[in-house]
């Protein structure tokens, strides 16, 4: 285990404030399908300005397509990005506006949270959580985001601007008394979703191996399961070819130990499970990864 | 409270919360080295948040003090293991 100081991702969102704007009401006027040929440009653009995110998407093709990575791979996963930040805007509005989801393993998540220790709901930047929050919310149930938050920049907060009880059902990550305030939250039988796959830069890391190369994974998500007892469920929510978003919740099933020595080899384990399902979604979906930065520590 | 006490050294009711903060957080140090002024978080001793919920889950089992997350003074009182000290002698039940 080590400790790592990864600012790479730590910079704000790209995207102003104003552009944003622009998007919003532009989305609220034309509607979403008929939006969405915008997108290309808007995907090309970034493609021709941001090199770091270009190398990165690269990078990462090569790895989730194998023999099958084209050189228009990258433009299409640019383009696959810009369509969940244009749904995300929408999942955000109202139900009425909302892409269309299935669920699957809905019964899962609800036998969790009938044990009455609420639910850790662990995700990753791969296809949308957002469809899963406009779900909740349509369902009353109740979930938080535990969230690194200072680093975001004026996208998320127009975004949050359309839905104003996103604001308070955000735990920021950084303070002493954070995960106090998950433990409450869970203690009230809340669901509290984390983004397991990044870490800011005082989390404590755990190597592991995905699509054939050595990333550093957050062991938080593990420990904050063993501190406060309560069930993990990962879920992901991809946006499949007919733009129906598929939301898939899973068990997470490695039993946590009985003693305080079996942790460290609880979380090691633990880790190698959240990362094999990180890697058979990237391999299903190799669109949908989207991490933007050099995820792969031996990466030339 | 003896106040000609050295700063630097523990107080008996420290040594013990130290010890089971050691045993708790599995910590890669003794009861002894920690510094009862040194901060517990960042720097310091190098806790994290949910460091701190395992040192408040003890502290609610074995003194009964509740810490809350809604408390105005959390930074306060886990600045410190002499901070997170004094709070539970000032906060436990009577007896």
């Amino acid at each position: 285990m080590s400790r790592t100081t990864d600012r790479r991702w730590v910079v704000p969102e790209r995207g102003n404030r104003l552009v944003m704007r622009f998007a919003l009401w532009l989305a609220r006027t034309v509607g979403r399908r008929r939006l969405e040929w915008l997108l290309w440009p808007v995907s090309l653009y970034f493609f021709v300005v941001n090199a770091a995110a270009r190398r990165a998407s690269r990078a990462y093709l090569q790895r989730a397509l194998r023999g099958r990575y084209r050189t228009g791979a990258v433009l299409r996963h640019m383009h696959s990005f810009a369509q969940a930040v244009l749904d995300r805007m929408f999942f955000l509005q109202d139900s009425t506006h909302m892409p269309p989801v299935r669920v699957e393993g809905r019964e899962q998540l609800l036998q969790t949270l009938a044990a009455g220790q609420g639910c850790l709901l662990l995700g990753a930047h791969i296809g949308s959580f957002e469809a899963f929050r406009a779900l909740g919310r349509a369902h009353t149930i109740p979930l938080r985001m535990l969230m690194y938050r200072s680093n975001l920049g004026g996208a998320t907060h127009v975004l949050e601007a359309l839905d104003p009880a996103y604001a308070g059902l955000i735990i920021p990550i950084g303070e002493v008394d954070t995960m106090l305030r998950v433990a409450e939250s869970l203690g009230k039988g809340e669901i509290v979703g984390i983004l397991g796959d990044r870490t800011p830069d005082t989390g404590r890391c755990v190597p592991a191996r995905m699509l054939g190369g050595d990333v550093s994974i957050p062991e938080g998500p593990f420990r904050l399961a063993l501190a406060t007892g309560a069930p993990l469920v990962l879920v992901s929510a991809i946006r499949a070819a007919d733009g129906v978003y598929d939301i898939r919740f899973e068990k997470f099933d490695v039993p946590y130990p009985s003693s305080r020595q079996g942790r460290g080899a609880f979380v090691q384990m633990a880790v190698e499970r959240y990362v094999g399902w990180m890697e058979a979604l990237c391999l299903r979906h190799p669109f949908a990864w989207f991490n933007f930065y050099d995820y792969w520590k031996d990466a030339p | 409270m003896n106040t000609t006490r050295s700063t630097t050294s523990q107080t008996p009711f420290e040594h013990e919360v130290a010890e089971r903060l050691v045993a708790a957080l599995q910590l890669e140090v003794t009861a002894e080295e920690i510094a009862p002024e040194a901060p517990l978080f960042g720097e310091g001793l190098g806790l994290d948040s949910i460091d701190a919920l395992e040192i408040a889950l003890l502290v609610g089992r074995d003194y009964g003090v509740t810490l809350r997350s809604d408390a105005p003074d959390n930074q306060q009182i886990f600045s410190s293991l002499r901070a997170l000290c004094q709070y539970i002698q000032a906060h436990r039940a009577a007896g």
